[in-house]
């Protein structure tokens, strides 16, 4: 072994040692001095990884209140051409979830996500996305759900184009429809689609999608109109649950609607809405 | 040139040794392919990166990293190169500097990190070597 070697070797162990004999203050100004010149090129690096942490992280919050920004604006929106006396203001809520799972093929349309009971999620609860509608809540596990998308033949959403003002079914069949629209109903390629709030499930005001084609059929009432969906279920991978007061403000038009006594020993004729 | 690389790599994967213990495997790189000196005065280096960067004590990584790179330079002279032996004296060399931590400052012993360091440890010295000495391993 060559002498340069050695004595390089014993210098170094010897500063190690020293560095180890310190007591704890020398050793904490040393390490401050040390850590200032020597570790700089570091800490720009992890400086710019937290930066980027935290914006994703203020991205997400943002994008949270967004949605309920958009939700409570469409249901402001809509009832400034109504009596609003005795109305509480709906304050929807919205909880982020993460799609575990999902169907490779996409044939039935369902997708996995990371809440359950435990984030007191319910059957039929709304879900959206950033871009608008995705579907709702048909399965509630302890920690897991299933959510019916809009790619689901089994799902139904009652709509209206937002130019319009022409109400109808959305469902799937082959492709994304808009059914209902009688023929001499006006609508137009490019006229936006969303929730009616029509419903005992969704909220009003969430794009669906948007008039892709309209095409005539040998229908003689209505015509077909097939939409683009704003929302790629294969594409999303974070969701938004929509937590609601919808059902408190039917309660209260239920509340309304009952009639005085002695008719209150009547059966009531108005449906119960549940979760 | 190729000394520049090393410290630019250093600085590189230091806030990441934690997930791969990338710093060992480049100190191993460094120590069988560069002249002695150079060779331990980075392994110093390293060591003395790592006690800023995760300040438990000053001069304990520094030591270590300096006592075992002097013990891999004494080796390397009765070591074949070979993949399958380099692997060996790898994880022998990483195993030994893991378990000193361990024992000395109570550092936990992650299991996972340790396998990923060696499972990648092949890989990462091709590479450096098709880098730095356009070859892919030294037989």
């Amino acid at each position: 072994m060559l002498r340069h070697q050695l004595t390089i070797f014993s210098s170094l162990v010897i500063i190690s040692i020293i560095f180890l004999a310190l007591g704890q203050e020398a050793d904490f100004s040393i390490s401050m001095r040390l850590s200032q010149v020597l570790l700089f090129p570091v800490k720009i690096i992890t400086q710019y990884l937290q930066f980027l942490s935290i914006s994703k992280m203020r991205i997400d919050e943002l994008e949270t209140i967004v949605g309920e920004l958009k939700l409570e604006n469409t249901e402001l929106k809509e009832r400034i051409s109504y009596d609003t006396t005795g109305y509480e203001p709906v304050n929807y809520k919205l909880l982020k979830a993460q799609v575990i799972g999902r169907d490779p093929g996409n044939f039935d349309g369902f997708l996995y996500i990371d809440k359950g009971k435990a984030d007191s999620l319910y059957i039929n609860q709304p879900v959206t996305a950033s871009n608008g509608f995705v579907g709702k809540v048909k399965y509630v596990g302890d920690f897991y759900s299933i959510v019916e998308t809009i790619e689901n033949n089994g799902i139904a959403i009652s709509a209206f184009d937002a130019k319009t003002g022409v109400y109808g079914i959305v469902r799937k069949e082959r492709y994304l429809i808009f059914d209902y629209i009688k023929i001499y109903d006006e609508i137009n390629i490019g006229d936006s689609i969303y929730t009616s709030g029509m419903s005992e499930i969704f909220p009003p005001g969430i794009l669906i999608g948007t008039v892709q084609m309209i095409r005539k059929t040998n229908d003689l009432l209505f015509k077909e109109v097939r939409l683009i969906p704003s929302v790629k279920i294969n594409h999303i991978f974070f969701i938004h649950l929509v937590f609601g007061s919808k059902t408190k403000n039917l309660q209260k038009e239920t509340k309304r609607t009952t009639a005085p006594f002695p008719l209150q020993n009547l059966k009531p004729l108005i449906p119960e809405f549940k979760r | 040139m190729r000394y520049l690389i090393y410290f630019l790599l250093l600085y590189i994967f230091l806030p990441f040794n934690h997930v791969v213990d990338i710093l060992s495997i480049l100190i191993f790189f460094v120590i069988f392919n560069e002249d002695n000196r150079f060779a331990l005065i980075f392994s110093f280096f390293n060591g003395l990166l790592i006690d800023l960067y995760h300040p438990v004590s000053l001069g304990f990584n520094t030591l270590i990293y300096t006592a075992f790179g002097m013990a891999l330079l004494y080796l390397k002279q009765f070591i074949i190169k070979d993949p399958l032996t380099t692997l060996i004296t790898f994880t022998i060399f990483y195993l030994s500097k893991t378990i000193v931590i361990h024992i000395v400052i109570s550092s936990p012993f992650n299991i996972q990190t340790f396998l990923i360091t060696v499972f990648v440890f092949l890989p990462a010295v091709m590479i450096l070597n098709r880098t730095l000495f356009k070859i892919w391993m030294r037989i």
